[in-house]
């Protein structure tokens, strides 16, 4: 754990480059992903979590991607999303934290549902339509797509979907990581109708620092 | 913990019960099998006792996430389509627990059908949703 102290004068982004300097963060793996390719390694963001400081400045890092986009629209709501595995719960450790910090109500999108109308999780309409299957009823909000690890961007654009299916739109995803694609997650987005801007705090490999990198045991850059 | 014994008599009267609505099933086996802890149990009972446990268990947990603890809408106990689900997987259960390869080869196929019936109750469900939105647009 980190004290407060040693914290004073450290940048958001100069801290948590930091971080993947430190164990249990960026871990080796023998995990493949859906499309049969060795993952290698894998950022594990709970255990990122786990530590208060660490917390705050990543939803400080958050925190700074969305005030940009605030400066282009207004942010109805922050999207948060829960895999389709269930295994990770990505973002959704962070909602709460980062729903406070920047005065914008959170939803969940929760991926692993099997009903359509449910991987959005929001208060229902009530009076006539109690109790009944309905949408969520975003009514043409615009929600950012918050998540915390973004490789293909398959499950980002599961989770654009649930809130189109709901009636709800999406012009921005935030991750905290990007993992290196053929072709990369950006184009993905980009090439949707209309276009959607994927941010990213860091992107990896590359932002893994090299000693890191010898250390857990993973390829070197070419 | 529970006995072997114990646990296969009550897989069989459990899974011998008329059901005359359609939580009852659920309820039964979800009250049964939600906090066993199979790994532990795996040491005790055989593997086909094990095995219909831990797919009464993920079953059970999936339906109930997607259709009651979890839902936004009144859970659908009233659906014909989920009393098939539930009747059909107390008959999976009770045909898996006999043992002989004739009850096996019918378990099985009690299963698909139950799991066919969950598939269909859900896409009732988005049928449903689908028609509220359209009734709410008009």
């Amino acid at each position: 754990m980190w004290s407060e102290t040693e914290l004073e004068g450290s940048d958001v982004y100069g801290y948590l480059h930091k971080r993947f300097n430190g164990p249990n963060v960026i871990r080796r793996s023998g995990h493949r992903y859906r499309v049969g390719s060795p993952g290698e390694f894998y950022s594990d963001f709970d255990l990122l979590l786990n530590d208060p400081y660490n917390c705050r400045y990543v939803t400080a890092a958050y925190a700074q991607e969305i005030e940009e986009i605030s400066k282009e629209y207004a942010i109805d709501l922050l999207g948060f999303v829960e895999k389709s595995d269930g295994g990770s719960v990505g973002a959704v450790r962070l909602a709460g934290a980062l729903s406070i910090y920047t005065g914008i109500p959170n939803i969940t999108v929760r991926l692993g549902r099997e009903l359509e109308f449910e991987q959005v999780k929001t208060s229902r309409l009530e009076g006539e339509f109690a109790g009944k299957p309905q949408k969520a009823w975003l009514s043409g909000a615009l929600v950012v797509v918050i998540t915390d690890n973004t490789s293909s961007g398959g499950e980002a654009e599961k989770a654009v979907k649930a809130v189109e299916y709901n009636g709800g739109r999406v012009k921005d995803i935030i991750t905290y990581t990007l993992r290196e694609w053929k072709p990369p997650a950006t184009e993905r987005f980009e090439k949707r109708t209309p276009p959607i801007k994927l941010h990213t705090i860091w992107n990896l490999p590359e932002d893994i620092p090299e000693r890191r990198r010898v250390e857990i045991g993973i390829s070197q850059r070419t | 913990m529970e006995e072997p014994e114990s646990i296969l008599a009550s897989l069989q009267r459990v899974s011998s019960e008329k059901f005359g609505d359609t939580g009852d099933f659920l309820d039964h086996f979800r009250s049964f099998v939600v906090d066993m802890n199979l790994r532990v149990l795996s040491s005790t009972l055989d593997e086909r006792i094990i095995g219909v446990l831990y797919l009464i268990k993920k079953l059970t947990n999936d339906v109930w996430t997607n259709l009651f603890t979890d839902a936004s809408f009144d859970a659908p106990v009233e659906s014909k389509t989920l009393r098939v689900f539930s009747e059909d997987m107390a008959r999976f259960v009770n045909l898996s627990i006999q043992g002989d390869p004739e009850s096996d080869a019918k378990a099985l196929q009690m299963l698909f059908k139950a799991i066919m019936s969950y598939y269909q109750c859900l896409s009732e469900l988005v049928a449903e949703a689908e028609q509220l939105q359209v009734d709410k647009e008009v």
